[in-house]
């Protein structure tokens, strides 16, 4: 990666290795797949890098996430994936001990593949990401609302496969 | 999450946050993961090229189709064929480069690529260059803060073609040169050391997929190379050696200034690179066989593709 010209010293390649792992464990939330999931990361780092001059002084970190989601979506609408949301996620509320014994990565990434692509990114945003619903709005282009009401049909469903809250409440 | 409650609803997302940061893996990235997205780049770079082209392809063809005229034999998107001559309204965003009134720019530094027929590119102090080795070879300038492409950001040994890894800024500015062919050439009507102003659809899509706005061209006699290293030269503004290929074509030497947004003095500045530029005799005893770059405190040595 050495160039000629000096054009590798304006602090991407550092920004890839201080957001990248993080921006992967996303990736893989949104993907289910660890291949896809670097191939997503990779595609939406060609996307940026082409900018960064112009976004690195202003958040990129919000840049890239968008960047991320966005390609994601695209990727869903285009079925380059052939990935299509489980009709039925697995039920493992009934296990024991809800960590015990159970994969929980094969679990969750179950559960997340189960849930639409708008759902799936409303979550990793929301509750990955810890962003707000004003924020994650802005990044999925919708409205707060549709962020609420995504919201909540996706806990719904992923309460009935994570276990999350195995006794009910009186 | 409400028929718990709140705080049952808060302790719920508690609880899924921490699943999802306890179940979402931590894989690692594959050591080449920039070279992997670099490669990225430049298949996008060329992807836009390309649609770029067929862009504005389809929009001549369009564009010929609706204006009456003479017979024509399709589209051609060189842009300094007579309009006329195409039947295509004459169109004003392509003009023989006159320097802009600003003070004369200082051409201190040099690159001597010999790998480009000799080539002698004088730039500002502050620009850096950079020379790939191809084949075919290609050579790089710009001023502080443009990209300039190297090795691995070029196709060259099957497209000639270097994408930057990023736009250029705006009032930047990158030179580009490299040898062609002389069949490349054949109906194209500008004479050597003649720069050719594009503007708007004129501009090459190479250069529109860098943000760019406007383009200086201009090429220079080089004659054939004779092995697939240097070519044979001498000095002088005419470049090669004077003497006609073995299958009695000369090759030349294509300079593209591609801009955003240029400012006067970046103009003149781009201008007098393409018309400063000379050719030096090669492969001569005591002259240095690799291409290099003089009078510079950053000197840039060329690399290999």
């Amino acid at each position: 990666m050495q160039a000629s010209g000096g054009t590798r010293d304006d602090g991407f390649e550092e920004f890839v290795a201080a957001t990248g792992p993080r921006l992967l464990r996303m990736a893989w939330l949104l993907t289910g797949d660890a291949h896809l999931a670097e191939d997503l990361v990779q595609t939406a780092l060609a996307k940026v890098w082409p900018k960064w001059h112009r976004i690195r002084d202003e958040h990129p970190e919000a840049y890239l996430r968008r960047t991320l989601v966005t390609t994601h979506s695209s990727w869903w609408r285009r079925r380059w994936r052939g990935e299509l949301p489980h009709g039925e996620v697995p039920d493992l509320r009934a296990a024991p001990d809800a960590y015990a014994g159970v994969d929980l990565e094969e679990l969750l990434g179950a559960a997340v593949r189960a849930l639409p692509a708008r759902q799936r990114a409303v979550v990793v945003l929301r509750f990955f990401e810890d962003l707000g619903v004003e924020e994650t709005a802005e990044v999925l282009g919708c409205t707060a609302g549709t962020v609420k009401s995504q919201s909540a049909k996706a806990l719904r469903t992923l309460r009935a496969a994570l276990p999350v809250r195995e006794e009910c409440h009186d | 999450m409400t028929e718990y409650g709140d705080e049952a609803a808060a302790q719920e997302l508690r609880e899924l946050r921490e699943l999802l940061e306890r179940g979402t893996p931590r894989p690692t990235a594959p050591v080449d993961r920039m070279e992997r997205v670099r490669a990225k780049v430049v298949r996008r770079r060329q992807r836009r090229t390309a649609g770029a082209a067929a862009l504005t392809l389809a929009g001549i063809a369009v564009a010929a189709s609706l204006v009456p005229g003479p017979a024509q034999d399709g589209p051609v998107l060189e842009p300094s064929l007579p309009a006329a001559s195409r039947g295509i309204v004459p169109q004003p965003a392509s003009t023989d480069w006159s320097p802009p009134d600003v003070p004369k720019v200082g051409l201190t530094e040099e690159l001597k690529a010999p790998s480009l027929a000799g080539l002698l590119l004088r730039t500002p102090r502050s620009w850096r260059t950079s020379v790939v080795q191809g084949p075919p070879a290609l050579a790089f300038a710009g001023p502080p803060g443009t990209a300039l492409p190297d090795g691995e950001a070029c196709d060259a040994g099957a497209t000639g073609r270097c994408a930057p890894d990023r736009d250029l800024p705006a009032g930047g500015v990158l030179v580009s040169l490299r040898l062609r062919d002389a069949l490349e050439r054949e109906g194209r009507n500008v004479s050597p050391g003649s720069v050719q102003d594009l503007r708007g659809e004129r501009v090459a899509g190479s250069c529109r997929v860098m943000e760019g706005t406007r383009e200086l061209v201009v090429w220079y006699a080089t004659g054939r190379p004779k092995s697939s290293g240097a070519s044979g030269g001498t000095s002088g503004r005419d470049g090669g050696d004077g003497q006609d290929s073995q299958d009695g074509r000369d090759g030349y030497l294509e300079a593209r200034a591609c801009l955003r947004g240029p400012s006067p003095q970046r103009l003149a500045e781009a201008g007098s690179i393409l018309k400063g530029i000379t050719f030096q005799k090669t492969g001569t005893p005591g002259n240095d066989p690799d291409d290099s770059h003089t009078g510079h405190p950053q000197q840039t040595k060329g690399t290999t593709k």
